[in-house]
């Protein structure tokens, strides 16, 4: 028997209480069997039972382990209650990544110092500034988390009830069919035992009704589907709309805040007259061998010719 | 707008980006609001996003302005350093107590022009490119604008924007290659230079010549007027470049945009073909006889046109960008010419000191850079004085028999160039 398995307590041990259960505090991470703990924490908070650990705990925070290193609990621990204040996302950063980074940084920062105990009151105190600064934000996002959890969750349960659907549909046409080839068995039973006209038609007519049922069911099948898929649209649909209307600017990206003109300000003819530039283009195959357009740079010329021609600076500056 | 520039000098440059951006943002903003419509983004609009425009733009009292308070500044330092001497002759007492001569405004003026012509110069001898030789001319001008000659001299500074220039348009010269074709040139005295340069560019290194604009005009003109001349184009625009180049070593780069002094340069080479041609480029139907004529002969009328034109333009200042649009072509027409005339005019204005000038003011800059200089040349003048009683020798020959090593380097590079 390991020790692991024993409480320090009160020495039970698995072998004697199969049904022996460790609860820890995250005060001290401490390791007490669930017996101790309502025997020992029931009246109210209480010191801890080891020995040389002088920490107060109470009932309630008492929780199953969900790491074997008891280290990692704690980590885990830490980060989540950093992370319930720290709570903002990427997307709240709108595009400022080095914002961001430094945003990451701190948190890590935090836990690494509640981790190892480096400034741990100082820590504490900024942890608690910062959810009194940013309470409004904070509550914000964890609405949209718990909305957005929410809206997860919906659509699996649609996906999942859709599935459910499907496959009763599909077990009953599996069934319908499974009758159709018994009846075409006793049809054809009956054939040969005696050919009374009055038996086929009944059968006949059975099978006309089946034969109804398994393509309505087919049509229903066919049908439900569509409507998951609409619906299933649908919602991503709000979920996208939602978002675009969260972010303000729904104007796509364009380098200057709006279009060039439509219209340019010249006309460009397929050639110019200069002697000089169009020789040189001409003869010297240097020019021409990695693409060069001589038309380009008279379009360039030309449009820095119009670039700038209306600012006048005297009395744009003037103020 | 110019008033945030002009502050930037205090600011970090991240608060003036962000007020210039507001700035734009509300403006289009306001656009947004009259229009629902996109907003189209002109080619004026860019321009106005440039460098040139936001850092180096100004209005000509503006510039005027900064060129004192830069004086101001110099004079300071210069007092400062004169103050700092120890008297340990009766020379230094001397020149402690009388001071050392400041620089004015207008010299400075001439010294930077005196030097900018030589950096035109020393680019030619390195064979760098029209772009780069009128960037480096450019950065000289722009370091002078926040800096005054009595705390760099212009020579140094000349050779680190030549060096500087040739290195951000692409046509990098090595800096042993660069000090070794130049007498008494070392790679730190270019070097040193370079941080405060760039400090004083503040990092824009982009410049916007009216070389190219020039050339997009001539060859629009081919599509404007079809009948044109081909061989009087081509003339107009070799010698309109000629007139570019000299408005290089003026201050119309500060005071106008690159296509303004491109046109304006063409309009002073021939002035009947510009006219035309921006008479038809904005659909305005002159009689042609009397328009060309009256433009043509009477010079006298044109200062009246001006103000005519400035009054009715500063009514209108708020509303720039929308006014230009809804300018009729004939209003259109009279602004553009009018620019072109004054940007023609301050053209003409562009320095050129004579070497004598530009020495006596050089042998000045160096005695306030180091005021030892004058307290040894006193001592000297004394000896001579006391030997040769009966010759008086002016201060001013004697500075110029005496004048530094550097201004000799630089005429031995006068001589290179032409030789080249």
């Amino acid at each position: 028997m390991s020790k692991n398995d024993m409480c320090p307590v009160c020495k039970t041990d698995r072998y004697l209480s199969p049904s022996l259960k460790f609860l820890i505090n995250p005060e001290c991470y401490h390791k007490i069997c669930d017996s101790c703990v309502d025997r020992i924490f029931s009246l109210g908070p209480t010191k801890c039972p080891y020995a040389n650990c002088n920490k107060v705990l109470r009932k309630n925070k008492f929780k199953t382990q969900t790491f074997e290193d008891l280290g990692i609990e704690r980590e885990t621990d830490l980060r989540r209650k950093v992370l319930s204040v720290y709570n903002k996302k990427e997307e709240d950063f709108r595009g400022d990544l080095e914002g961001y980074n430094k945003y990451l940084e701190e948190i890590e920062q935090m836990v690494d110092n509640l981790i190892n105990g480096v400034d741990v009151e100082e820590t504490e105190n900024k942890l608690k500034q910062y959810e009194v600064l940013n309470k409004q934000q904070i509550s914000a996002n964890n609405t949209r988390k718990d909305q957005e959890y929410e809206n997860f969750i919906r659509l699996q349960n649609m996906e999942k009830q859709f599935k459910l659907e499907k496959l009763r549909l599909d077990k009953q046409m599996k069934q319908e069919e499974d009758k159709m080839v018994q009846l075409s068995r006793m049809e054809m039973i009956d054939e040969l035992q005696n050919s009374s006209v009055e038996a086929n038609t009944a059968i006949d007519n059975m099978r006309q009704s089946i034969l109804k049922k398994s393509s309505a069911r087919r049509k229903q099948r066919d049908d439900l589907e569509k409507k998951f898929l609409l619906e299933k649209q649908a919602m991503m649909n709000d979920l996208a709309a939602k978002e675009a209307n969260d972010e303000t600017t729904t104007i796509p990206f364009t380098p200057f805040n709006g279009d060039r003109e439509l219209e340019p300000r010249f006309n460009l003819l397929p050639t110019y007259y200069d002697p000089i530039y169009n020789k040189l283009v001409q003869e010297d195959s240097i020019f021409n061998a990695s693409g060069y357009k001589i038309e380009k740079f008279f379009a360039r010329s030309i449009n820095e010719a119009f670039t700038g021609l209306d600012c006048i600076i005297e009395e744009e500056k003037a103020f | 707008m110019s008033k945030v520039v002009f502050e930037s000098e205090f600011l970090p440059i991240t608060t003036v980006l962000v007020s210039l951006f507001t700035r734009v943002f509300l403006e289009e903003m306001s656009v947004n609001d009259t229009k629902p419509t996109t907003k189209r983004v002109s080619n004026d609009d860019l321009y106005r996003r440039s460098s040139q425009y936001r850092v180096w733009s100004f209005t000509s009292e503006e510039l005027q302005r900064r060129r004192q308070d830069n004086n101001l500044n110099g004079t300071k330092v210069v007092k400062q350093r004169v103050d700092d001497l120890e008297a340990t002759t009766p020379e230094l007492q001397e020149v402690k107590e009388s001071g050392v001569e400041p620089i004015t405004v207008d010299e400075e003026a001439k010294i930077v022009a005196y030097y900018a012509r030589k950096a035109s110069d020393v680019a030619h001898f390195f064979k760098l490119p029209t772009q780069a030789r009128a960037t480096a001319i450019s950065f000289l001008k722009k370091f002078f604008l926040m800096h005054s000659v009595m705390e760099y001299h212009p020579l140094n500074v000349m050779y680190s924007c030549i060096f500087l220039a040739a290195k951000s348009e692409n046509s990098f010269i090595g800096i042993k290659t660069f000090t070794g074709a130049m007498p008494k040139l070392t790679p730190e005295s270019i070097l040193e230079n370079e941080y405060p340069i760039l400090e004083s560019l503040q990092f824009t290194l982009l410049c916007q010549h009216p070389f190219r604009p020039l050339y997009g005009f001539y060859l629009d003109v081919q599509a404007v007027l079809p009948k044109a001349d081909k061989s009087r184009l081509g003339q107009g625009y070799d010698r309109a470049r000629k007139i570019v180049n000299e408005s290089l070593f003026s201050d119309t780069c500060f005071l106008y945009t690159p296509p303004q002094i491109a046109l304006a340069a063409l309009w002073e080479v021939d002035s009947v073909v510009v006219e035309r041609y921006l008479a038809r480029k904005f659909g305005y139907k002159k009689k042609k006889d009397d328009g060309l004529a009256s433009v043509k002969e009477d010079p006298s009328e044109e200062p009246t046109d001006v103000k005519e034109e400035n009054t009715e333009e500063e009514t209108k200042l708020d509303v720039q960008e929308e006014e230009i649009k809804a300018k009729t072509p004939e209003q259109h027409y009279n602004f553009i010419m009018t620019i072109v005339k004054k940007c023609s005019q301050h053209i003409h204005e562009a320095l050129n000191p004579s070497l004598e000038e530009a020495k006596i003011i050089s042998t000045k800059v160096h005695f306030c850079l180091e005021p030892k200089k004058l307290a040894k040349k006193l001592a000297k003048q004394r000896l001579t004085d006391a030997k040769t009683p009966e010759v008086s020798v002016s201060l001013e020959a004697e500075s110029l028999k005496r004048e530094p090593d550097s201004d000799v380097s630089l005429r031995e590079d006068l001589k290179r160039a032409k030789i080249d």
